[in-house]
């Protein structure tokens, strides 16, 4: 029988236990619960601003102008990886009251999981009140922002286009130019050229199924299936698996045991790859000649694509999505910064690759900005000009984020497969889609 | 004739017995002495372990805050057995500790048995091959990185030498990533383990092993009769801490090939950290932690009582 003593202690334990249990949960929850309206001071206060960028490559120089400028509104910048681990990190910072007024966010799955729980103040009145913001508001073609019910909540900073880096003096030593308006089947017999012993053409091929179909690509029926049995996704595949196989593109086997999906510009800035498909902030280690070492001219083509004469998607996005948080008590300093960030601040930025996603920003500054001070010994710059600056593109937005990471999950080990050669293409797009529709359904 | 002595009556000594009443009054001493460590027992690992049960109850995104929390009755832990992921990462992980620990203990046990004999440099042997079990798990991956890279990696260089000019690809394949990650687990514990087993050897009676070669037992008959019943409870200690550690494994999968190629190195550990930390569901992940422990338990609680009787201490 139990003695009095004993359940005593037990009762003692209970109560300790629930006691952290409740203490612990407490720390999580969210004293969020103010509206989108006008709050605090415009020109005076204390922003903690989460951002992904580091802080010696744009934002440091950018809230010093910014304090220039507004002296009474002090910011503190807090570098957040942009992986997983540094999300969640950021999420439990969010949601356990931590004091965060600016988040910037860089994913569609990331502002929408933000947006649902109700982390981030209502904008749509806030930039429907500046016209020089018109493409931002809520609207539902071609969109420039995500849109929740009608509303907005962020709004993007930047808008990066892609871009071929290319190394000038292997396609000089083979005597080759490259066009500006160019097809996949000129680009794959250029990378043939290029490629010699252990030495591959480019590092990486074009995204047919992007460039084809634009945003929500991966998804049809308004998100309710993913598209995986389109074929371009197949030809696209096939596309990469080919030019492995001719070895005019660098093996998957290599970038597996250099990590190189993480450095792609390592083997690019070493002459090993002639060609990288990528986004204007790769142009930051180019820059870098004292990690990166190199004695060529990088050329600056734009993707090729399937076919002349036909309209396709741009394989860049809209970044860098500003949010103002609803637990902040100063929302109104907040949009003094996330304004001037917008416009007069997106000029520090550029520096890391981050292009301002408004016009405005007088394009020489921008060029400048972005190739650095070795411009003319690091690049063509006619060809980075021309490329970068040329109007008319199509930059897509993703709107649909049903299962998105589980997705991209399954496809990261399903083209690991086909591109080590272990499972054929059709095996390859019969799997996405039935693997991706069970995912679908399961998050639905 | 002497005279018997009577016996003296025995000094009865007083001990100050503490009453009923005072052992009442002072019974919060021990509670004081033992606070501290309850406390930390209580804070970091008692109410995460009612917590991580509580959250696979629940459907939880952590963004949402408490408010975000969904009860989901047993939902997570029925949804596991229809999970094929699951299921999958289950087998890579009894594969990793099914090979990995009996190998690196197996290893460990010779490595010991070598270390106890008299040797020039003995001691700097041992504490060469107790290193890798100091040194950080991404210490230990980056110079694996570069031994098993398929072109330029020493390993493929030296069979190269040998013959085999195409080597497997180890990390790069999804053939050989789970094995290559079991070789590099086994290369990493087996000194410790040897250390433990050096230390039971030491402690070992070294008359027991002389009576036997008097009775004319040769070195294989003394091992079996007396050296391995002697190391049972050490080998049953290495055995238990080992897989509970092996089937927890992670850092090795994270760094070196974050699951791959193709999820052929996620296990169980990082399976769940997808979940939790990549797809935001923590009550399925905390469901899978819960399965995971009680799953490690039944074996662990198997092997203790499989131990139990076999020792020559026991």
């Amino acid at each position: 029988m139990p003695s009095q003593r004993e359940l005593s202690r037990r009762t003692v334990l209970t109560g300790l236990a629930g006691a952290g249990t409740a203490g612990l949960l407490a720390g999580c929850g969210t004293n969020a619960k103010n509206d989108s309206g006008g709050k605090g001071n415009a020109t005076s206060a204390v922003l903690n601003v989460w951002g992904g960028v580091p802080p010696e490559t744009g934002p440091n120089q950018m809230f010093a102008a910014f304090q220039k400028k507004y002296p009474n509104i002090k910011v503190t910048y807090h570098r957040y990886v942009n992986d997983p681990t540094g999300n969640l990190k950021l999420d439990t910072s969010l949601s356990g009251g931590v004091d965060i007024d600016i988040v910037v966010s860089y994913s569609a799955e990331a502002v929408a999981k933000r947006v649902k729980a109700g982390l981030f103040i209502d904008l749509t009145d806030r930039i429907g009140g500046e016209s020089q913001f018109a493409k931002f508001a809520p609207k539902e073609t071609h969109p420039s922002n995500y849109v929740f019910d009608g509303k907005v909540y962020t709004i993007p900073a930047a808008a990066t286009p892609s871009l071929v880096m290319m190394n000038a003096a292997m396609l000089k030593a083979k005597n080759i130019t490259v066009p500006d308006n160019w097809t996949t089947d000129e680009f794959r017999a250029i990378c043939k050229e290029l490629s010699g012993s252990n030495v591959y053409g480019t590092f990486n091929a074009p995204d047919l199924a992007r460039q084809t179909l634009g945003p929500d690509d991966t998804y049809k029926n308004g998100g309710k299936e993913s598209n995986y049995d389109a074929p371009i996704f197949s030809k696209s595949m096939q596309l990469a698996v080919d030019m492995i196989n001719e070895k005019s593109a660098i093996p998957e086997t290599q970038i597996l045991a250099q990590q190189l999906a993480v450095y792609p510009q390592s083997v690019f800035l070493t002459g090993k790859v002639g060609m990288l498909i990528n986004s204007a902030y790769l142009l930051r280690y180019v820059n870098d000649t004292k990690s990166y070492p190199h004695d060529f001219k990088t050329l600056i083509k734009p993707v090729p694509v399937p076919e002349k004469g036909n309209t396709y998607w741009d394989l860049g996005a809209w970044g860098d999505f500003l949010a103002i948080t609803k637990m902040s008590k100063s929302q109104d300093a907040a949009w003094t910064l996330v304004k001037w960030w917008m416009t007069e601040g997106a000029q520090y930025m550029v520096q890391g690759g981050r292009l301002p996603s408004m016009s405005g920003m007088p394009q020489d500054a921008i060029m400048s900005s972005l190739l650095g001070p070795d411009a003319a010994k690091l690049y063509d710059v006619d060809s980075a000009h021309a490329t970068i600056l040329a109007p008319g593109k199509k930059i897509p937005l993703d709107t649909i984020t049903t299962a998105a990471p589980e997705m991209s999950t399954v496809m990261g080990s399903l083209n690991q497969q086909a591109l080590l050669g272990k499972m054929s293409v059709a095996n390859w797009a019969k799997q996405a889609k039935s693997k991706c529709d069970a995912a679908i359904k399961k998050d639905s | 004739m002497t005279a018997l002595q009577p016996v003296a009556e025995p000094t009865t000594i007083s001990v100050a017995r503490p009453s009923a009443g005072r052992s009442r009054e002072r019974w919060w001493v021990p509670w004081a002495f033992i606070a501290p460590n309850m406390l930390g027992l209580l804070c970091f690992t008692l109410v995460p372990v009612l917590a991580g049960i509580a959250i696979s109850f629940t459907n939880w995104n952590v963004v949402s805050g408490l408010s975000g929390i969904q009860w989901a009755g047993i939902t997570n832990f029925t949804n596991l057995f229809s999970d094929a992921g699951f299921w999958k990462a289950l087998l890579r992980t009894v594969f990793f500790a099914g090979i990995g620990v009996p190998f690196s203990i197996g290893l460990g046990l010779l490595l010991a048995l070598a270390l106890n004999r008299p040797l020039i440099g003995r001691g700097l042997l041992r504490v060469v091959f107790f290193v890798p079990s100091m040194v950080n798990s991404v210490a230990i991956g980056m110079v694996w990185l570069l031994v098993l890279n398929p072109d330029s990696g020493i390993l493929n260089r030296g069979l190269a030498l040998v013959g085999i000019k195409h080597g497997p690809l180890w990390l790069v394949s999804s053939t050989t990533a789970l094995p290559a990650l079991v070789l590099i687990h086994v290369w990493a514990a087996m000194g410790y383990q040897a250390v433990i087993y050096l230390a039971a050897l030491q402690d070992m009676p070294q008359e027991l092993h002389e009576a036997a070669m008097a009775d004319g037992a040769g070195p294989l008959r003394r091992f079996w009769t007396i050296t391995w019943p002697a190391l049972m409870p050490t080998t049953t200690f290495l055995a238990i801490t080992s897989f509970i550690g092996t089937s927890q494994g992670f850092g090795m999968m994270a760094f070196l090939t974050q699951g791959g190629p193709a999820d052929s190195t996620t296990v169980l550990a990082y399976y769940m950290y997808q979940n939790g930390f990549q797809f935001y569901k923590f009550g399925y992940a905390a469901a899978m932690g819960v399965i995971t422990f009680l799953g490690v338990l039944v074996l662990t609680l198997c092997m203790w009582r499989y131990q139990k009787g076999r020792g020559l201490y026991t």
